[in-house]
């Protein structure tokens, strides 16, 4: 053997091979690098999830006290129900009494007047109590319209704190859910770290057997000399 | 009447209270606002801190994001950088990669040519046996590529994969060519060595015709057992040296035996065509066979004839011989007078030259040339002077080479009178020396422009020099002789343009009044030969001055040493060539 073309191939060769080797450990390192900053990318998009579940709790603690709230308001509205029939009926109680004390002046105008209680006496007295069985009736009913609407309101409320509750749970149970994407995603992050020392392993393995081709290159361009 | 009031009460009612009821239900009404006043602000709380989650977590996923990102941008920083200095890196390789190959080629092929060089001149000494011979030079020549994959330089793979490859194929080429070239020589050395045996028994076969299937047999045997015992031989190689030996071998031990038989009887062999030896013979090789039978026929009656015509030029040898013993024996010099002594002897010895070959032409000539001499020698009377014309032909033939003068000629001609005694015998003695001198063409040539420069060209000159160029040849054949004799003959011995020359000073006291004036007056050369066709005024061997004295295939003896000339200018240095 002697000097050769081979001998500078080789040489070439070996400078090609220690630089791909540095090459490559470079890449390694800077490709384990960009890995672990994403697998940082990663568990910050996990603790995006995390608070997105957090997000959806907050939602669902809003829910349920709005809901308590509702709940609330529902028993106010009960109450005014329950305000209100005490309201008819003590207004249809006096309408009552000022019927009584109506024909009771009729009466006793009637008397002091010396009328007879019938004809239009009597006409007049039964008029007034038709005008009370009325305006009791009226009242009656009023109440009862006034009482049925704040039923439909407290019903309403009601109907709004179920939902909010309801809304709550899910909210929880999706938080919940986003929760375990979160842990997902940073076991993606440790595997992409996992993956980012493979990397650099695999490159640093590259680069040690570019530096032995590149020894073994030099070697046999020194043994083409002899 | 009495009036009696009554109380009255008035109108009595009750009435009842809405005050509780409202203030009550405005209780309930009020608490559930304060409380969803409260879960209200919770709520926005859990809003803000999941929205802060919702950024704590986005921070992280762009932490991550950052993480990643950081990891991705230093990863792509680092793949950067590694990308830069492989790249960086891969540059600088591949330079060093083509600047090592480049010097590492040179140094590669001057590695295989050396080593190249190495074996060449380690297997061209090497014993063809020797199995050590190969691997003892792998094993240095692995030690020298090992030494250039190491030391050359070759830091960078593909510079070390390229000597890898380039010493691998060195080696592998150098492992197969030593075995190759020790196979090689391996092979050579026993077809060399095998072919003496070849040799020997083609010369029995020639003269033994009869024993060609012995002698084949001969040839197997032997040639199986030198492939088997050689170390270095490879398969391949055994198989074609047993090709090269038995099949050629064998075709020439058969041919062999045919041409013996063709040269014993003139008639081509029975057995040519037997189809036993039809693998050794084939059909131009035996009209070629069939041709020879005819030209031995009638190469068989030539040398008959031949042999008659040797009979009587050895019959002429002879008789020239037995009469220069002849003179020799029965001849001497008187010193004081210059006279010939003749032992009786020489007239019987010359009537035996003619009886003891009876067949050679010239014998009876010698014999009656050789008396009639002696007789004229017994004549005291006589007045002889020295013929002109005949002394002229006599030193113009002196050195021809197609009739030279003889000693025959010299004893005819002072037989005749037309040579005197003294004369004669100072040419019988150039004679003497002239057959002890090489006979090539450029002797002559030089003694020829002596004899000019001597003799002059003019009648009177002529007249007045007479007799000077035989003194002047018996002494310089001596002195060249003594010379040649004792090895210290210079180049320029024969050169006329060289003053110094033996040759020249020898003719000194001899050269004619015009030569003469012309040397001294430093003029130009007076020889008639031209120097100049090879532009070497060094040069001893003096060539003619015509192209028509040289024809292809002269040997010229130079101060170089011998040349043959190949024709076409001879002035022209390219068209002599050595002769070894």
């Amino acid at each position: 053997m002697a000097l050769s073309s081979t001998t500078f191939s080789d040489i070439g060769g070996a400078v090609s091979d220690i630089f791909a080797g540095f090459g490559a450990q470079a890449q390694g390192a800077l490709q384990r690098q960009g890995l672990d900053i994403t697998a940082a990318g990663t568990d910050i998009s996990a603790e995006s999830t995390q608070i997105t579940a957090q997000s959806l709790r907050t939602k669902a603690q809003g829910d349920i006290a709005e809901a308590q709230n509702y709940d609330l308001a529902a028993n106010l509205a009960k109450e005014n129900s329950a305000y209100t029939q005490q309201s008819t009926r003590i207004q249809q109680f006096q309408e009552a009494r000022k019927e009584t004390q109506t024909i009771g002046a009729q009466r006793a105008a009637v008397g002091g007047a010396g009328f007879a209680e019938g004809g239009s006496a009597f006409y007049l007295m039964r008029d007034s109590a038709n005008q009370g069985a009325m305006a009791q009736g009226v009242i009656g009913l009023q109440g009862a319209i006034t009482e049925a609407g704040f039923n439909e309101q407290a019903q309403s409320f009601t109907t709004m704190a179920e939902t909010g509750r309801a809304t709550a749970a899910s909210e929880q149970d999706i938080a919940s859910q986003t929760d375990t994407i979160s842990g997902q995603q940073r076991d993606i992050a440790n595997q992409q770290r996992a993956l980012g020392i493979a990397t650099q392993q695999a490159a640093d393995e590259k680069a040690q057997g570019d530096f032995w081709g590149a020894a073994l290159k030099g070697v046999a361009a020194v043994a083409t000399l002899f | 009447m009495p009036n009696i009031p009554e109380f009255d009460a008035g109108s009595l009612a009750l009435r009842p209270s809405e005050t509780g009821v409202e203030a009550r239900s405005g209780t309930a009404r009020r608490i559930g606002m304060f409380f969803n006043q409260k879960a209200g602000a919770e709520e926005t709380l859990a809003r803000e801190t999941e929205r802060m989650a919702g950024q704590t977590q986005q921070l992280g996923r762009e932490t991550s994001q950052l993480g990643a990102e950081k990891g991705a941008a230093m990863a792509s920083i680092g793949r950067a950088i590694g990308s830069g200095v492989e790249a960086a890196g891969d540059a600088a390789v591949k330079y060093l990669d083509h600047e090592q190959i480049s010097k590492g080629s040179a140094d590669f092929t001057k590695l295989m040519m050396d080593k190249t060089q190495q074996w060449n001149d380690t297997v061209k000494n090497a014993d063809p046996n020797d199995t050590t011979v190969g691997p003892k030079f792998l094993a240095s020549l692995n030690q020298d590529l090992e030494d250039f994959k190491t030391n050359g330089g070759f830091v960078t793979e593909n510079g070390q994969k390229w000597a890898e490859a380039h010493v691998d194929a060195l080696r592998q080429h150098m492992a197969e060519k030593t075995q190759g070239d020790m196979a090689s020589l391996a092979g050579e050395a026993v077809i060399v060595n095998h072919q003496k045996t070849i040799n020997q028994l083609s010369a029995t076969v020639h003269g033994d015709p009869a024993s060609i299937d012995f002698a084949l047999a001969a040839l197997k045997s032997s040639s199986e057992g030198v492939i088997a015992t050689s170390p270095n031989m490879t398969g391949t190689e055994a198989g074609k040296v047993r090709m090269e030996l038995q099949q050629k071998g064998a075709e020439a031990i058969v041919k062999s035996a045919a041409i013996g038989y063709i040269e014993k009887t003139g008639k081509m062999p029975a057995w040519a065509t037997d189809p036993k030896y039809a693998s050794y013979v084939n059909g131009p090789e035996l009209q070629m066979l069939e041709k020879a039978a005819k030209v031995q026929a009638k190469s068989d009656m030539l040398a008959d004839k031949q042999a008659k015509l040797l009979q009587r030029q050895t019959d002429d040898l002879q008789v020239h011989a037995a009469a220069t013993k002849t003179l020799s024996d029965n001849v001497t010099i008187n010193p004081q007078t210059n006279e010939p002594i003749i032992n009786p002897k020489f007239f019987k010895d010359a009537l035996d030259i003619a009886r003891k070959n009876p067949d050679a032409p010239s014998a009876a000539a010698t014999a009656r040339t050789m008396l009639d001499w002696g007789e004229s020698q017994q004549n005291k009377e006589r007045k002889v002077a020295t013929d002109a014309a005949t002394v002229a032909d006599i030193d113009a033939r002196m050195f021809s080479t197609d009739n030279p003068i003889t000693k025959m000629d010299i004893l005819r001609a002072e037989a005749t009178g037309k040579l005197t005694r003294s004369d004669g015998e100072i040419r019988a003695k150039i004679i003497d020396q002239r057959d002890k001198m090489p006979s090539d063409p450029q002797f002559k040539l030089a003694m020829d422009g002596a004899k000019q420069l001597i003799e002059g060209r003019t009648a009177g000159e002529k007249q007045l020099q007479s007799g000077k160029y035989a003194a002047f040849m018996q002494q310089f054949l001596g002195d060249y002789q003594r010379l040649k004799a004792e090895g210290t003959l210079p180049p320029n011995a024969l050169s006329l343009r060289d003053p110094n020359s033996l040759l020249n000073k020898s003719m000194e006291a001899y050269k004619s009044p015009m030569a003469q004036a012309i040397s001294g007056n430093g003029g130009i050369s007076a020889t008639p030969f031209s120097e100049r066709f090879t532009g070497e005024q060094s040069s001893g061997v003096q060539p003619p001055a015509t192209t028509t004295k040289y024809n292809a295939g002269d040997v010229v003896n130079t101060s170089e040493g011998p040349r043959r000339f190949k024709g076409g200018n001879f002035r022209d240095k390219k068209n002599w060539e050595p002769v070894s």
